[in-house]
């Protein structure tokens, strides 16, 4: 649970005011303790100077301390600064203006405030038994907050929430931008990304799309692919990849899967071309990329053009280039849990190519080479501006969050290599992987899920079916048996909590059930 | 003006009857520290949390009684400024 300052705690803490002190500093280390955030609403930052001034002023009259109105203002800032520097400030919106029928105003804005959370999730925090009284849901003494039972910190999957506490104000001035230029389509942020990310991957050209599904969609079109033709892919992903071949009406035609890395296997892509194949779309499976020399040679002997689907590898490199960029059209997702991710859907291509980046923008726009004018079939593929200024605002930490995934992943690795069961991912020696998942090889999955489950610890199964066995390709009458090293590994995979911000501690928690689990499964 | 009361039970009663203007009103009152509980004797909570506690009061301790630069190396208090500390003077936010 989340809490927000009222006024008289934050003093408490600032000006260790007996006798509530106490009870008021260790109500947050409670909540620090148990992954909660505490929130300083920004309407209360004048209030707050003020009384912590005036009750510093007390406290230095009763020692007998003399401070001058400067000192004093000194020593305010100081202590407010300490306490806001690990805290989240809850910025004011235009609801909580018009408070001045109320009662209390100030109070009144908290109270508002604490609406825009899901309930239960946050409480006031305050010693205002009155305020109390008014709002038994919505607030808490910090002697009730310590009474109640402490809960260990839950771990998530993948965490956005300390990623948004890390960037929330550059997020909150670029959403506020957008807000109020209202140019919501096709805004000047979509080309601010586009040149940004077109220069990360080290590209002529970026083309922002709608998702990353739909990015797909969109290469093979610019590339002229068309029902009955043949597109090579692999069975061990998920369904997006399979589904635009099929939805634009060619033929996927499945490649089994390397054993070590879960990436197409370009030893067996050969055998697979026939003289319908008209394209190779390998996909970057968890972080890491296929082994695109090897892809790409194959393609350039047949003449074919290559599309990384790097929905789950963008910032990955391959022999020090980066991922998107490594063939003749790279696309990813900004899916919100993807390495890079926005609040909703979103995606990107990438080539060097200036003709195919010039269809592909105008196959996103409907077609069109300019207004209402419309030369070929398109479609509604356009990036919405808000969740190109969500990127943008992500964007500026993304290097540093590239290099956390690294190590959080190596410290993976390591905390399990001694821990009997566990296969760890294998990472190939001329790749970085981004662990858009860490995703371990384990017997008895289920079981193994359930239990960490029951722990505290999720988990995930990427992908729990190859794509030739769903029900949807059941047309391309492939059995099971057809590609045994997807259908082997997609009955043992399983995905542990991965964020670039899940700390050492997590990650020992983590390993130590997973291995108290398999460990007691053995005995 | 001080008075003396005796705490019993969550309530204070004066020894010296005193009627009030308001209903409601902040009053100061001086707690005999000894009388106070520890706090980690009142609620059952993880060590880890007591120790974070004691961490953050560290923290804040230093901050709160770092020596404070001579005045005049010190940016000066508008007028304006002083006169809004002056107007919130009242406001104790106990």
């Amino acid at each position: 649970m989340d809490l927000l300052f009222d006024i008289n705690v934050a003093v408490d803490i600032c000006t260790k005011r007996q006798p509530f002190y106490d009870d008021s500093n260790l109500a947050v280390a409670k909540c620090v303790y148990e992954g909660g955030r505490i929130w300083l609403y920004v309407g209360s930052v004048q209030t707050l100077e003020y009384v912590t001034r005036a009750e510093l002023k007390l406290i230095y009259k009763k020692a007998g301390e003399q401070v001058s109105a400067r000192q004093l203002e000194k020593n305010a800032r100081d202590v407010l600064k300490k306490l806001a520097s690990d805290k989240h400030w809850l910025a004011s919106l235009a609801g909580e203006g018009s408070v001045f029928d109320s009662v209390d105003p100030e109070d009144e804005q908290l109270i508002r405030a604490l609406s825009r959370f899901t309930p239960g999730s946050i409480k006031l925090l305050t010693r205002d038994e009155h305020l109390c009284e008014l709002y038994p849901d919505l607030t808490i003494t910090p002697q009730k907050y310590l009474e109640m039972p402490s809960q260990l910190k839950a771990i998530d999957f993948i965490d956005l929430k300390t990623q948004q506490d890390l960037i929330r104000p550059a997020l909150e001035e670029n959403i506020h931008r957008v807000l109020a230029r209202g140019q919501y389509i096709m805004g000047p942020e979509i080309k601010q990304l586009e040149e940004r990310l077109a220069e990360y991957v080290g590209v002529k050209h970026c083309i922002t799309v709608s998702d990353g599904t739909k990015a797909l969609l969109i290469a093979m079109m610019a590339l002229g692919i068309k029902a009955g033709d043949e597109v090579i892919t692999t069975p061990f992903t998920f369904i997006a990849t399979g589904e635009m071949i099929a939805l634009i009406g060619a033929i996927p035609v499945f490649v089994d899967i390397d054993p070590r890395t879960y990436n197409i296997d370009p030893r067996k892509i050969e055998a697979a071309i026939t003289p319908k194949t008209k394209a190779i779309m390998p996909v970057s499976l968890y972080g890491q990329c296929a082994d695109f020399d090897a892809i790409n040679a194959i393609a350039e002997k047949h003449g074919l053009p290559v599309i990384e689907d790097a929905a789950q590898s963008f910032g990955a490199t391959y022999k020090g280039k980066k991922s998107c960029a490594l063939s003749t059209i790279g696309s990813t997702s900004f899916f919100p849990s993807k390495p890079l991710g926005c609040y909703g859907d979103g995606g990107a291509l990438f080539t060097d190519d200036d003709n195919l980046a010039k269809l592909m923008r105008e196959i996103r726009l409907h077609g069109q080479d300019r207004r209402y004018h419309h030369p070929r079939i398109g479609l509604n593929g356009r990036m919405d501006t808000l969740q190109a200024a969500i990127v943008l605002a992500k964007m500026d930490i993304f290097e540093e969050e590239v290099n956390s995934r690294v190590v959080i992943g190596a410290r993976y690795t390591d905390l399990l290599k001694s821990v009997f069961g566990v296969a760890s991912p294998y990472i190939e020696p001329q790749n970085t992987s981004v662990y858009a998942q860490y995703t371990v090889i384990i017997e008895n999955r289920e079981t193994v899920q359930k239990q960490l489950n029951e722990s505290g610890i999720p988990t995930a199964v990427h992908y729990p079916i190859p794509l030739h066995l769903q029900p949807a390709f059941a047309f391309l009458n492939k059995a099971v048996g057809s590609f045994p090293i997807a259908e082997e590994k997609s009955r043992q995979v399983m995905s542990l909590p991965m964020s670039p911000t899940l700390t050492m501690c997590d990650q020992q928690r983590i390993v130590s059930a997973l291995t108290e689990i398999v460990t007691y499964r053995e005995a | 003006m001080q008075v003396e009361a005796i705490y019993d039970h969550g309530r204070l009663e004066f020894i010296r009857p005193i009627q009030f203007k308001h209903e409601r009103l902040n009053i100061i009152v001086e707690v005999p520290d000894e009388e106070i509980l520890n706090t980690s004797k009142r609620y059952n909570l993880p060590q880890e949390i007591f120790d974070l506690a004691a961490k953050m009061t560290e923290q804040m301790d230093n901050v709160r009684n770092a020596p404070l630069p001579p005045d005049d190396q010190l940016p000066p208090v508008t007028a304006k400024t002083l006169e809004r500390i002056e107007a919130f003077s009242l406001r104790a936010d106990r």
